[in-house]
């Protein structure tokens, strides 16, 4: 049976495309989250998604400008985190073919393993993309909230 | 990021510190590599032990410093990374190609 969800809590934040803001952004989901206490490994994976998305709104969707980054970070009912990370960028023409494993146009600076890691460290990753309108992340991720363990 | 580094008896060990991350992989690359252009020591240690972050950036950092390093003729290992580097790693299969080390005490 399909579990539902219920918003208990929220933040948006924007901010401009600099790189700056990568550990900006971790920084300020690692605190939001606090709140549903999370084990080490858990924040880490979060954190880890996080800093996936918003670089790759950054050298990707951004390329050659900056443009603002929109961050939703939501706790829901039951015990699970979710963040949407939303560029208007340059779009991704092929959203499956973005998601192999190191597939990449990034060139040597980049590996091509984002989407692979967002998938694999959170529970569920959702792309929306249009060319020259911009992406969105959506990845989710249920806790093992200490007062159940 | 700092990058602290030591040359003793034919090891050249870099150990960076702070989290790693586009912001900061591509300079901090730079550092290193030219730290071992210009020491080509036989032998060179990354020792993250004092690193408790990376995302996918960290990937292509340690992959060019492993060319640069056996471009030299030299031999590159990696010790001490810690459980959230070490996942980003494993994702990436470069424990497969990169010798990783644990508990090096220097
Ligand atoms: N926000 C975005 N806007 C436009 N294109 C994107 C965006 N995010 C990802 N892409 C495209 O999808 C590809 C794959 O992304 P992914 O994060 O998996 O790898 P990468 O960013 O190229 O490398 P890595 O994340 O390992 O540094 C990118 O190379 C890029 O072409
Ligand atoms: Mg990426």
């Amino acid at each position: 049976m399909a579990v539902k969800y219920t918003e208990v809590n929220r933040f948006t934040v924007k901010f401009p495309s600099k790189s700056a803001n990568e550990g900006f952004a971790r920084a300020a989901v690692a605190a939001f989250i606090a709140q549903l206490d999370p084990t080490l490994d858990e924040l880490g994976d979060v954190r880890t998604a996080v800093s996936e998305a918003v670089t790759n709104a950054i050298v990707h969707g951004y390329k050659d400008a900056i443009g603002d980054i929109t961050m939703t970070v939501k706790l829901l009912e039951p015990d699970t985190v979710e963040i949407v990370v939303a560029d208007r960028g340059c779009g991704i023409p092929d959203i499956s073919r973005a998601r192999e494993p190191l597939f990449t146009t990034g060139g040597a600076e980049r590996s091509g393993m984002g989407f692979t890691i967002m998938e694999s460290f959170m529970d569920s990753l959702r792309i929306r993309s249009a060319p020259g309108k911009g992406t969105s992340v959506t990845m989710r991720k249920r806790l093992n909230t200490r007062r159940y363990r | 990021m700092k990058i602290n580094y030591t040359l003793t008896g034919g090891i050249l060990i870099l150990k960076p510190e702070g989290e790693l991350d586009h912001h900061c992989a591509m300079e901090d690359l730079g550092r290193m590599k030219e730290l071992v252009d210009v020491m080509l020591p036989p032998n060179v240690l990354l020792d993250l032990r004092d690193m408790p972050f990376t995302d996918s950036s960290g990937i292509a950092v340690l992959m060019g410093l492993y060319r640069t390093v056996t471009g030299f003729g030299s031999r590159f290992a990696v010790a001490n990374t810690r459980p959230q580097p070490m996942k980003v790693f494993k994702a990436a299969g470069l424990d497969r190609i990169l010798s990783f080390k644990e508990e090096v005490h220097i």
